[in-house]
């Protein structure tokens, strides 16, 4: 049967020693989880992912490599012989496809592991490069090519052209587990993602307030975490009902409070949930600035009712850059649906922007809230993703 | 049981209408433009399905022309202005449906300049207010019969007599009327001197969803060409199910209006909720009885929960009401209330009733009981 390969480049995890090996391990379980097809063979050798099944199993395997995190690129190669007239020959046929591409340009990129190959990296590099130059398929240019052609000499030989763009980052599943506050907007899945890509495994957590949101609100959220488990490889979604807290607030605090008293809330909310679920840390998709409730007075008042890590991976980033990463994992589209989620409810014309922690403290106490608190924990529903759930799937 | 306080978005379709509709769609099964006898017989059947439909209205059969549905109906004599060789501005109310608001915007992409006619803070347009919009350029002027979101009445005779005149010596603009919540609903003379087209919709009135009418009381140039069927004002084999379900459908409701048990209905509900102090009407000036509004919609607000979630708390509790239009409830603005100045709190909290022939006095009750309830919960 004809089959193919993929040479994937793994990332950062070459940089570790000591637990090297533990990453590798991750980052092949994590390729076999996507593909669970046991005739597709995942190996990883000397820096370099392999990743070889049958020719029908092209589509499934480049959909895996397309979403999974800790891999810096991968392209289909052609495995030749190491013979130079094999060799060259492959390079040529890569040539022809980026001509019919409309590309114009080339350069050969040799790499050499195997010492005993008979020519070094650039002579192999000349000899490739020859032959598709006097053939007259593409120029030569080897600053700006628009195509490069990889020739990896290793056990096989190795050749490929357009090499595609992976996440990068660390595998997933090798950074402990967080519990991302998943709201419906573009924020907060792009924190997911962002900490996904430090190798965290996330689960979910969202406030609904029924009926002041809509059903469809929710589904929204559950498309955006389906997402999240596309690139965690799976996560669990925790749906709390907060209506009644919310109405609490607003019916017994200054209207500025709401906001930053909500959050509070939420954090009381995910300290109690995270031992439970093995959470180690709670991740948001605060900004710094952005809106008047992340100014850095509001958020010093809510990590200090938070009892695990609170992760901020987009603190420093602006919108555009958010937006940007938001269109690129495919959440952008889900997020601007017209649905409101629970933040917006109620939420003042003039929030707090420097809210003061005894204040807080004292409004807090006052509100008598803890028991609706843990009522809302106890209605928690809970579903669960796998990563084959994703809408685009 | 379900309530459904949602008639104006659509009506809960008439079984038997439809059944007939369908079973005279299967005996007459050519196609009317053939010339065979099967041929021959759908366009038989077509004809007194417009016969009907004729009669019912008051107009001649040869003014009515079968369409899609009441969008259709309204863009069809605003697109066949671009067969003109000028450009000038077309005139639309305030008030309009998306359906000739957003139209007539497209309109100014292909040349036409759009005037919109200013609403008075009770939601009508007044004649005054059209000629003083209208200029020497002015094509076509668009105002509906009845509103769809406050169900304010519209006095298109008069509107239609002041073109006329207000035109003398030169030529009047061709005068649209939205009448797909006026047609089986409220009196309405179609025939009128200067209605130049009116559009009516099946679905409003029990009809079949898809199946509409263009009043048209002289021919226009049509922008949309094809197999020049509907005397060439709306090509597109003919679709008899629907034209022989509407023209029942029309019979049926412009025979027994049923307009003042409507108007008792209404009375009671208006009355009901004037007692409860956080709702209030839209336009304050309504009266329970208040003729210069259809007795079949009403807009009101509250102070305490936006509309969209009213709507979805009284659905929790198999009570159908709406926010407003059902064809702009994904937007945001509520354009109508907009034009009548009413403030921004009040447009987000405004929801309507529209009732309609199968509704009962109980179930306004319950719909009154249900809301004061959930106003006090919340």
């Amino acid at each position: 049967m004809e089959t193919v390969l993929y040479l994937v480049k793994v990332g950062e995890l070459t940089l570790k020693s000591g637990n090297r090996k533990d990453f590798e391990q991750r980052l092949v379980q994590n390729t076999q989880l996507y593909l669970d097809d046991k005739k597709i063979k995942v190996a990883l050798r000397a820096g370099r992912m392999y990743v070889e099944g049958p020719s029908d199993s092209a589509r499934a395997i480049e959909y895996a490599l397309s979403h999974l995190i800790g891999i810096t690129g991968w392209a289909r190669a052609t495995v030749v012989p190491k013979e130079t007239e094999a060799m060259q020959q492959a390079v040529l046929a890569e040539a022809v496809k980026a001509q019919k591409e409309g590309k114009k340009t080339f350069k050969v990129e040799a790499r050499r592991s195997d010492k005993s190959f008979h020519l070094n990296s650039y002579e192999i590099a000349c000899l490739m490069g020859e032959i598709v130059y006097e053939k007259g398929i593409l120029a030569v240019d080897v600053h700006h090519p628009d195509i490069e052609i990889t020739v990896e000499v290793r056990e096989r030989c190795f050749v490929y052209g357009a090499e595609n763009t992976g996440h990068r980052g660390l595998p997933c599943g090798t950074g402990g587990r967080g519990l991302l506050l998943l709201s419906g907007g573009i924020d907060s899945p792009v924190a997911g993602y962002r900490m996904i890509r430090r190798g965290m495994k996330i689960d979910c957590l969202y406030f609904h307030s029924h009926p002041y949101t809509s059903p469809e609100a929710q589904q929204k959220v559950e498309d955006l975490a389906k997402v999240m488990a596309l690139y965690g490889l799976g996560t669990h979604l925790n749906i709390v009902p907060f209506t009644a807290v919310q109405q609490r607030i607003r019916d017994s605090a200054p209207p500025d409070y709401a906001t930053i008293l909500l959050r509070v809330c939420m954090m009381k909310v995910a300290n109690q949930l995270c031992p439970t679920i093995g959470c180690k840390s709670i991740i948001t998709g605060e900004s710094l600035g952005q809106v008047a409730s992340q100014t850095i007075e509001n958020l010093a008042v809510t990590n200090a009712y938070a009892d695990f890590p609170v992760l901020r991976p987009l603190i420093g980033m602006d919108k555009e850059e958010i937006v940007a990463t938001a269109k690129k994992i495919g959440t952008y589209d889900i997020s601007i649906l017209p649905y409101e989620d629970c933040c917006v409810l109620f939420s003042p014309k003039h929030p707090m922007l420097r809210a003061v922690l005894q204040d807080t403290e004292e409004i807090y106490r006052k509100m008598d809230i803890d028991g609706l608190i843990e009522q809302a924990i106890t209605s928690r529903e809970h579903k669960r993703f796998g990563w084959g759930d994703s809408p685009d799937k | 049981m379900s309530i459904y306080l949602d008639w104006a978005a659509t009506s809960p379709p008439d079984p038997a209408l439809l059944a007939e509709g369908v079973e005279i769609a299967c005996t007459g099964y050519g196609n009317p433009s053939s010339e065979h006898g099967a041929g021959k017989k759908g366009a038989a059947l077509l004809a007194q399905a417009r016969e009907r439909c004729a009669r019912a209205l008051a107009v001649k059969s040869d003014t009515l022309i079968f369409t899609s549905g009441g969008t259709e109906s309204d863009y069809l004599p605003m697109l066949a202005l671009n067969q003109r060789p000028v450009r000038g501005s077309i005139a639309v109310s305030a008030i309009e449906h998306p359906a000739v608001f957003e139209q007539a915007k497209m309109m100014e992409n292909t040349g036409w300049e759009m005037l919109v006619i200013p609403a008075t803070e009770e939601g009508f347009i007044t004649p005054e207010a059209v000629i003083a919009t209208i200029r020497r350029d002015t094509a076509f002027v668009a105002v509906m019969a009845v509103n769809n979101e406050t169900g304010a009445i519209q006095n298109v005779t008069e509107i239609a007599s002041e073109l006329i005149h207000g035109c003398a010596g030169r030529k009047k603009p061709h005068f649209h009327v939205d009448a797909v919540q006026a047609a089986g609903k409220t009196d309405l003379v179609l025939s009128t001197e200067g209605i130049d087209s009116a559009a009516i919709s099946g679905h409003k009135i029990q009809g079949p969803r898809g199946t509409g009418l263009l009043y048209l009381s002289k021919r226009i140039e049509p922008y949309i060409r094809g197999g020049g069927q509907e005397a060439g004002q709306r090509p597109g084999t003919e679709n008899l199910a629907g034209a022989w379900a509407l023209s029942k459908a029309l019979e049926k409701s412009m025979g027994d209006m049923n307009a003042e048990k409507a108007a008792a209905l209404m009375a009671h509900l208006i009355s009901s909720l004037a007692l409860m102090k956080e709702i209030a009407i839209i336009p304050s000036t309504r009266t329970p009885s208040d003729i210069r509004f259809s007795p079949w919609i009403v807009q009101f607000t509250n102070t305490k929960l936006p509309g969209e979630v009213l709507v979805r708390i009284l659905s929790g509790k198999d009570i159908y009401i709406s926010m407003g239009s059902a064809c702009s409830s994904r937007k945001k603005t509520r354009p109508v209330l907009e034009a009548m100045n009413v403030s921004g709190d009040k447009q987000q909290n405004a929801f309507r009733i529209s009732i309609g022939r199968t509704t009962t006095k109980e179930d306004i009750d319950v719909f009154i009981s249900a809301l004061a309830s959930v106003l006090s919960d919340f």
